[in-house]
């Protein structure tokens, strides 16, 4: 085995800041964000009846990719896939080789991150205007939200730990009482036969549901400043395991309630679930304004989350100099990304073909970095000390 | 001096950016500034048939307030009706915002009253407007009025202040006993985008300022086309909602001099399906338990045999009407409303799956039997 850091310098080593319960917030808080509200509406499109069991297998393929993600991680301690995808890909004479090797995937998931932050900016200001603030601007919601998301941005890593670690039960608890509320007006009828399965848009619908839990892959940054521990498998299973909970529960609420066919119509079916629930024994009874102060933070969580990243992968792999002037210059850049669709079909479409980006980044990259690793036996010497990595 | 320019810099961005907060909510609107429409009513227009016409309820604050106070009864009444016309429905409430001065605000709307002239040529197009409305809530009752929807708005039946509080108290006390079925909008919707299973609404009859439930109104596709009465109706909630329905009166051994009443209760039901000869065949068991309110003649019911008779008049009684309301469902309308294909594709697929349910439900074999026991007799023994 052999020690592959052939360049000292480029094998920077983070500060170790994240706990395992902190990391399980990241992962669960980023990934919960604008699908709540559309994901019973995707599944029952593509899936019809059957949208809880893809629901069901999204968390298990997604709880894999985690899985590899953070073996992934495991692997070069301390270091994030900008640093470490050099040096899978790479010859470890010429570091050079390699880094010009994984610029392009690494711009990728610039990309891809960033693009997805303007877009789920863009959804949270379309369902703030069309449902509470209609006469308040589009551009004045998104502009709040990403603000808010650049001022998280300014901060170090640990503060957005903490930060996402507060606000995930604040997420949580909520959208499990609505949730479970809901069920008050379920009709069996609805979710029966609960295996009636056409095979091919099954599987699409699958994919799609899959999209839903895209966020994860933002650990393939956050996992360098996570503090190493035998747990920290389990624990980022755990932070899929939250979305995963929800997403299921909100997809066989919004079936039994409306039906497959009438889901179908629906913009946005969780709210529309929220409008229909009386949450029994409380006085409140229109939740729809509550919800959505909670959504507010799920949203947040997201899109804080995407924007740290970028600009963490964009000082990694771009080598700038200060991650704080980049955040600010991706602001205004942001803003006019979420402005370009024209209507909210039109997003929707955006938002779809991102998705696609998405699993490459989520799945395929991992999956060929550590398939890479494994075979060239690429890994950092500090952590394996037995060598087990034959 | 150059301390004191990023001094006052810093003090001009902060001053920049608290300004804005000052002027508030963008979509701030006070209470006071909006107009609560409590029902909304559909109709054709009466001169131009080919446009609609829509009215509203609205409370008027001040003359609640004031009878709340104890104030004069001649103070009128405290809602006004509104009415306007337009091409479609958005353009009517348009037209009906450029006569008053203040925005309308249908998050409180309650009732939607449609008229039957409207009902019958279909309400795809009117709905729409519904369905993309953020303020417009699924809990709310649509009803089909018969003649027209703006009468249901007009009567006022004097026991409430609103009007449609009192709508609104009669249909969900009628819900709460089994005797009016709780077809809410987010219902209708379901059943209307539902390919095993028709909508119905239920029916309204204005007679002046007397307001009555008198069955449902069934539909096919989105297309009314007919009504059960009273009696039919409750033979549909009791098989497909598992209701009670109302009292029944019916003659004891085939004697119309001999009245009684039972208060019916709904136990459950037993469904068995099958599939033979490319039809579907459907028998329902219906367990019942009533209590005995009413009889109109002499007899000594503490004979175990005269209470079997009437338990077995109850039973034919029950059966006769499930046969003339599946009579008319299957062959005068051909709409499902039970909700019996829904049944057939939740839990026998494989029947499903070898039916066109719009083109065999009327054709399909369904027969109810009743199982009725009376348990009380009231404060009366015998």
């Amino acid at each position: 085995m052999v020690q592959q850091n052939g360049d000292p310098k480029t094998a920077a080593s983070h500060e170790l800041v994240i706990s395992t319960r902190q990391s399980t917030s990241i992962i669960a808080s980023t990934i919960i964000g604008v699908g709540v509200l559309t994901l019973p509406r995707v599944t029952a499109e593509y899936a019809g009846q059957a949208g809880w069991l893809s629901t069901i297998l999204g968390t298990i393929v997604a709880m894999i990719a985690i899985y590899m993600v953070t073996r992934l991680g495991q692997r070069f301690p301390g270091r994030s896939i900008a640093e470490y995808g050099s040096d899978i890909i790479g010859i470890s004479k010429y570091p050079v080789i390699g880094r010009i090797l994984f610029l392009p995937i690494g711009i990728g998931y610039i990309l891809y991150w960033g693009f997805s932050t303007a877009i789920v900016a863009r959804i949270f200001g379309e369902v703030v205007i069309t449902t509470v603030l209609v006469h308040t601007p589009l551009e004045i919601s998104i502009i709040t939200m990403l603000i808010i998301a650049f001022v998280l941005s300014m901060y170090e890593v640990e503060v957005l730990a903490r930060v996402n670690e507060i606000l995930l039960p604040i997420i949580i608890i909520p959208v499990l009482v609505i949730a479970l509320s809901s069920y008050q007006s379920a009709r069996l009828d609805f979710i029966f036969p609960l295996f009636e399965v056409s095979w091919m848009p099954f599987l699409m619908g699958l994919v799609i549901t899959f999209t839903a839990y895209l966020g994860f892959e933002i650990m393939t940054v956050f996992l360098a400043y996570t503090k190493q521990s035998d747990k920290l498998v389990k624990s980022n299973l755990i932070g899929i395991a939250f979305p995963g909970l929800i997403y299921t529960l909100i997809v066989i609420a919004g079936i039994s309630v409306f039906g497959a066919e009438e889901l179908a119509l629906l913009s946005w079916p969780t709210l529309e679930l929220v409008k229909t629930t009386e949450v029994p024994g409380l006085v409140l009874e229109r939740l729809e304004s509550a919800f959505l102060g909670v959504w507010v933070a799920a949203v947040f969580t997201t899109v804080g989350n995407l924007y740290y990243v970028t600009t963490l992968m964009i000082k990694q792999v771009l080598r700038v100099k200060s991650r704080r002037w980049t955040s600010v210059a991706l602001l205004p850049l942001f803003y006019w990304v979420s402005m370009q669709p024209q209507n909210i079909l039109e997003l929707f479409q955006y938002q779809t073909y991102l998705s696609y980006v998405g699993i490459v980044v989520a799945i395929v990259v991992p999956l060929v970095l550590l398939l890479v690793a494994i075979l060239r036996k690429k890994e950092d010497m500090q952590q394996n000390k037995g060598g087990s990595s034959s | 001096m150059k301390m004191r320019i990023v001094c006052l810099c810093k003090l001009l961005v902060s001053v920049g950016l608290i300004v804005p907060l000052l002027s508030g909510c963008w979509d701030q609107m006070e209470i006071e500034e909006r107009t609560s429409v409590v029902a909304i009513a559909i109709d054709k227009s009466e001169e131009h048939p080919e446009m609609l016409q829509v009215s509203i309820q609205i409370p008027i604050p001040v003359k609640i307030a004031n009878a709340a106070g104890g104030g004069a009864s001649g103070a009128g009444e405290a809602v006004k009706i509104m009415s306007s016309t337009g091409r479609t429905v958005v353009e009517g409430f348009n037209n009906l915002q450029k006569r008053l001065n203040q925005e309308l605000f249908y998050g409180h709307t309650r009732i939607i009253a449609i008229g039957e002239a409207v009902a019958k040529e279909g309400l795809d197009d009117i709905i729409d407007g519904f369905r993309r409305a953020p303020q417009i809530r699924r809990l709310l009752w649509p009803f089909v009025v018969k003649g027209r929807g703006v009468d249901l708005l007009r009567a006022n039946p004097e026991l409430e202040q609103i009007p449609t509080v009192f709508i609104m108290s009669m249909i969900k006390y009628g819900a709460q006993v089994g005797r009016i079925p709780d077809q809410n909008l987010g219902k209708f919707f379901s059943d209307l985008s539902s390919k095993s299973r028709e909508p119905y609404l239920n029916y309204m009859e204005v007679n002046e300022n007397d307001i009555k439930w008198s069955g449902i109104a069934v539909f096919r596709g989105d297309r009314m086309v007919g009504i059960l009465n009273e009696r039919e109706a409750w033979e549909c909630i009791r098989i497909s909602d598992k209701q009670d329905g109302g009292f029944i009166v019916f003659e004891y051994e085939g004697n119309p001099k001999q009245l009684v009443t039972l208060r019916t209760e709904f136990i459950k039901a037993s469904k068995h399906y099958a599939y033979r000869d490319g039809k579907a065949i459907l028998r329902i068991h219906m367990y019942m338990e009533a209590d005995l309110l009413e009889r109109t003649f002499e007899t000594d019911f503490s004979k175990p045999d005269l209470l079997k008779q009437l338990e077995r008049d109850a039973e034919t009684f029950l059966e006769q009407g499930s046969v003339r309301t599946l009579e008319k469902l299957q062959n005068t309308y051909r709409s499902d409303i039970l909700g019996i294909g829904r049944k057939i594709k939740a839990y026998h697929p494989d029947i499903w799956k070898k039916l066109d349910w719009q083109r065999d439900f009327p054709n399909a074999d369904i027969k109810v039997y009743y199982d009725l026991k009376i348990r009380r007799t009231g404060m009366e023994i015998g």
